[in-house]
């Protein structure tokens, strides 16, 4: 099981692809990334501390997503946007557009700018993931072509579903 | 016996199977009068233990189901018992569509078969592994090549451990893939939170722990004690939570399951310390649910996965929902 990881202590200045409805680009945003385990230990102020203006939160890391963690997120983020923080969330994994999917509202008027999307080879097993920006699904229509598995060279398969990449172009 | 109300194929093929490997004869009713035309024709035990299966998937069946039930439960009293009618339906139920079945289903049968026959065989062995059973163990929901491993936790602050341990093992002895095995593990850890926080109440029936965060240290001894039973056959994975409060109250669950957070947003109740998620998001992401129930005594909550070589095909699996109130 991989073990939450202690947050990243420097937040760094970058520049979110989209801001809020668009309509806040190219804003210098404090950039964190969240642990692999969202769940009732997982306390966001450690990670977040006290951002002015723009939040960029990386979320490749983060493998599951529990009911208590579900609660958790909502209530720092439901908070951050009603402090009129523009958050971007940035290689959002399957597990993070499935609570999308489920929850209206889950990115607490924040918008998604990237995703990670999984792929898994039928010949060895192997499964990974592939970084796509919600600019390039618009342009390819979320049409995940088959991958090369960088084990055994086989051509590896779009492996989630379509539904919950489609809902972020629609 | 088993009557199915549906005029399907696909209904009747599952039926079929579900009758076989439960060891129910198997009657088939087009229309819900004719069901309940059957179930009058049967009697003692057979009419009190008839399962009656019905496809309300059209508009207007519901109503002729309920109106033909309840002037059947009109003349036979307590005869029909929500245990034993299973509702079939299609893939997006909601709490709206539903809020009307509560009580008259104890179970919600999502039309995903895959394999109509294959998943009447294992719905037809979990009827038959708790079909008066007073004590529900994952070694009879299972087939018989299953191996079992029984856990006890003694603090809630073993709960992670755990996980871990569930991981562990869904890692080295079965072949579910790697993002399956989160899903399944994240299960695993709501029914374990709901066993230690929800569950338990005091005398008067009051929730007690509803306001405790739910990283609170909480002993687990006695009544508090909690039990997991973890089972594999090859094929599905299963894992049951046991609590010793039976404090499960049926409506409410079924609600907070079918409800749609797309509809009207998730908003985080301040009044309560719990999320009130953990099973609606297990069932959603694939999980079948028993959940058996004996009031004041235990509850008994079992999810079920079935074994696939992808995710795809992982979360579009047959799945249910069953509510088995014991008297």
């Amino acid at each position: 099981m991989p073990k939450a990881s202690k947050p990243s202590a420097t937040k760094k200045a970058a520049k979110s692809e989209t801001g809020k409805s668009g309509a806040k680009s190219n804003v210098a945003a404090a950039q964190i990334e969240l642990p692999s385990i969202i769940d009732e230990s997982t306390v966001f102020d450690q990670y977040i501390g006290k951002p002015t203006g723009a939040l960029m939160i990386s979320c490749k890391k983060i493998a599951r997503i529990n009911s208590a963690g579900i609660r958790a997120w909502k209530g720092c983020f439901d908070h951050l946007d009603k402090n009129g923080i523009s958050l971007t969330f940035v290689d959002c994994p399957p597990v993070v557009l499935q609570q999308v999917a489920l929850f209206d509202n889950f990115l607490s008027g924040g918008t998604i700018s990237s995703v990670l999307v999984p792929y898994l080879c039928q010949i060895c097993g192997k499964s990974f993931e592939k970084h796509y920006t919600v600019s390039e699904l618009k342009k390819n229509k979320c049409d995940f072509q088959p991958s090369k598995c960088d084990k055994c060279g086989a051509m590896a398969e779009f492996d989630d579903d379509f539904d919950i990449y489609t809902r972020l172009i629609e | 016996m088993l009557i199915l109300v549906s005029e399907r194929d696909d209904d009747i093929q599952f039926g079929g199977e579900v009758a076989t490997a439960a060891k129910l004869n198997f009657k088939h009713a087009k229309s819900p009068k004719e069901a309940v035309s059957i179930l009058g024709k049967a009697k003692g035990d057979a009419m009190a233990n008839a399962m009656i299966f019905a496809d309300l998937s059209q508009s207007g069946q519901l109503k002729d189901f309920q109106d033909a039930l309840s002037t059947y439960i009109g003349k036979e009293k307590n005869k029909v018992s929500p245990n034993n009618v299973h509702f079939i339906g299609a893939e997006h139920l909601s709490e709206k569509d539903l809020l009307g079945c509560f009580n008259m289903f104890g179970h919600f049968i999502i039309r995903n078969y895959g394999d109509p026959k294959e998943a009447g065989r294992h719905y037809g062995r979990i009827v038959q592994g708790y079909r008066g059973n007073d004590e529900i163990k994952v070694s009879s929901l299972l087939s018989d090549s299953g191996s079992i491993r029984i856990i006890k936790l003694k603090n809630s602050t073993e709960k992670s451990a755990f996980i871990d341990q569930v991981r562990e093992y869904l890692s080295n002895e079965t072949s579910f893939v790697e993002r399956s095995i989160f899903v399944i593990i994240n299960a695993v850890d709501e029914l374990l939170m709901n066993a230690i926080y929800d569950a338990p109440t005091t005398q008067s029936g009051k929730e007690k722990y509803s306001m405790t965060l739910r990283d609170t240290p909480i002993d687990l001894e006695g009544q508090q004690s909690v039990e997991l039973q973890m089972g594999y056959d090859g094929e599905y994975v299963a894992f049951t939570v046991v609590d010793r409060f039976g404090s499960v109250n049926k409506t409410k669950l079924l609600s907070k399951v079918f409800a749609s957070y797309m509809e009207e947003e998730y908003q985080v109740d301040l009044s309560r310390a719990g999320a009130g998620l953990g099973l609606a998001t297990t069932f959603r992401t694939g999980g079948s649910l028993l959940i058996y129930s004996k009031p004041k005594e235990k509850t008994a909550v079992t999810v079920f996965f079935k074994q696939t070589e992808n995710y795809r095909d992982f979360k579009k699996q047959f799945k249910f929902i069953s509510v088995h109130i014991s008297s």
